[in-house]
């Protein structure tokens, strides 16, 4: 009942404010992002990613929209023309939602990682901290999948992806520097995707079909790499061993 | 309502922590912040993404051009080792070393600033043991030719990049602008003992040397991008 009364009074005054002055607010001088990361544009300031970060809670009743945005803004006591700060609506909001999403994931996983010798296990248990990022979303994120997949949109999607996936084996150390740093990282945007679009199906208890499911491709991972990396062994063993036989002939230099 | 201060000051304590685990073997980059995790203002190298984008691909192109310059090295003792010259072989076994010194410098840049690698590197590996093969079928001299303009590219190339390191002034690049440094001055030793060995004596000197000499001009752009 207070809380209500005092919610109220706040309205009223934030009413009350707008009609006296326009609380649209000019863009400081550009404090660093917090994200470092944002497909178009690099100054996000805290006035935004208040904003912002107010409309992902409305996005469950409002949806992935610059509506949502505009509540957001007129809730915070700004101009609802303040939705300015995404000016592309959905795709913005959405590109924020996987900034602020890999920033969690990072510093939720800090701590832990050293307690995973094996780096594929280190790495699932990255991807599970993301994927339950996502999991609050689940049910609106169909349409920011299918936002994402428009023509305008790819580019953003595909960055967003290979930082998530170059991000993540980072912080499994991965410390590759040759041509497996594009496979491993490929590899895991496969394998992120396609469980992060069997989560917004799975209606099991507690994931855990996700789960199993990521534990399976990450299995699919590790077989593919095992394989890969064999029949290398063995191309470079039968070429040392044909190299030879020619030399022991005499049809090579040696 | 989400508090951004209180996040802040979260993301200070782990981006900290998440530095040291993966930076403890270089005291230089304790400090540094990666681009893509919690940008953290008090106590840490933050670089704008200008400078962060040039410091990757500089490092991006030294390390398909150090490839380039191991397999090089192979491709000429390859075709010249077996000629019975012990001094040729030897010298062209030290500078190999030197360059394969290089290359694991570059490799540990990699790591630590978290560059993509260019995709052309095995492309670089390849092409510089044809390129090392080809220069010396044609002979002693020629090959010398090859190395001479293959390193005064490299020397320009290296000298640009640290004209443009040296404007940042942040101390945690100083490994990266010595470690260059070193780089530029042992492929200027590898220029000067190429012209000792007779390279400007090669048959259409001058062509060969230009020819090669734009080569790397055009595969030095083309790794910066790609």
């Amino acid at each position: 009942m207070t809380i209500r009364l005092l919610g109220r009074a706040v309205a009223t005054r934030t009413v009350a404010n707008q009609s006296i002055r326009p609380k649209i607010r000019h863009l400081q001088s550009s404090v660093p992002d917090s994200s470092g990361f944002s497909g178009r544009d690099n100054t996000k300031n805290n006035t935004n990613l208040e904003i912002l970060d107010l409309a992902l809670t409305k996005v469950h009743d409002l949806g992935w929209s610059s509506t949502a945005v505009s509540r957001a803004a007129t809730e915070l006591g700004y101009s609802s023309m303040a939705h300015g700060v995404a000016p592309d609506g959905a795709i913005s909001l959405i590109s924020h939602f996987m900034d602020r999403a890999l920033d969690e994931t990072c510093i939720e996983v800090d701590d832990q990682l050293h307690e995973f010798p094996d780096t594929s296990e280190c790495l699932r248990f990255i991807c599970t901290t993301r994927l339950k990022q996502t999991l609050p979303y689940v049910q609106r994120w169909p349409e920011a999948a299918a936002i994402l997949a428009q023509p305008q949109n790819v580019p953003l999607a595909m960055r967003h992806l290979t930082n998530l996936s170059s991000q993540m084996w980072y912080l499994a150390g991965d410390k590759s520097t040759r041509i497996d740093w594009y496979a491993r990282r490929s590899a895991l945007a496969a394998v992120y995707l396609s469980t992060e679009l069997f989560m917004c199906e799975d209606r099991s208890p507690n994931h855990q079909d996700t789960w199993r499911f990521l534990k399976q491709r990450f299995q699919d991972m590790d077989k593919a790499e095992y394989i890969g990396s064999k029949t290398v062994a063995f191309g470079e063993q039968f070429s040392r061993n044909l190299y030879n036989i020619l030399a022991s002939r005499g049809y090579v230099s040696h | 309502m989400y508090s951004v201060a209180r996040r802040r000051i979260g993301c200070m304590a782990s981006a900290k922590r998440l530095q040291s685990t993966y930076a403890a073997h270089n005291p230089y980059l304790k400090d540094f912040v990666y681009k893509d995790t919690v940008r953290v203002k008090d106590g840490a190298l933050t670089l704008s993404k200008d400078e962060h984008s040039m410091i990757d691909r500089f490092i991006r192109v030294n390390q398909a051009g150090e490839t380039a310059a191991v397999s090089i090295y192979q491709g000429q003792m390859a075709v010249l080792g077996n000629k019975g010259d012990a001094e040729l072989k030897s010298l062209l076994e030290h500078m190999r070393e030197q360059e394969v010194v290089h290359l694991e410098i570059m490799d540990k840049h990699i790591a630590d600033y978290r560059v993509r690698p260019t995709i052309l590197q095995p492309v670089a590996a390849v092409g510089g043991y044809i390129l090392g093969a080809t220069s010396a079928l044609l002979g002693v001299k020629s090959a010398m030719t090859c190395t001479e303009a293959v390193e005064t590219r490299i020397g320009m190339h290296y000298n640009d990049q640290l004209r443009d390191l040296h404007k940042l002034k942040y101390p945690q690049l100083d490994e990266l602008k010595q470690s260059i440094a070193k780089c530029r001055d042992e492929e200027l030793e590898h220029l000067d003992a190429a012209v000792d060995h007779g390279s400007q004596l090669a048959p259409l000197y001058k062509l060969q040397f230009e020819l090669i000499k734009g080569g790397c001009g055009v595969a030095i752009w083309l790794c910066e991008r790609i």
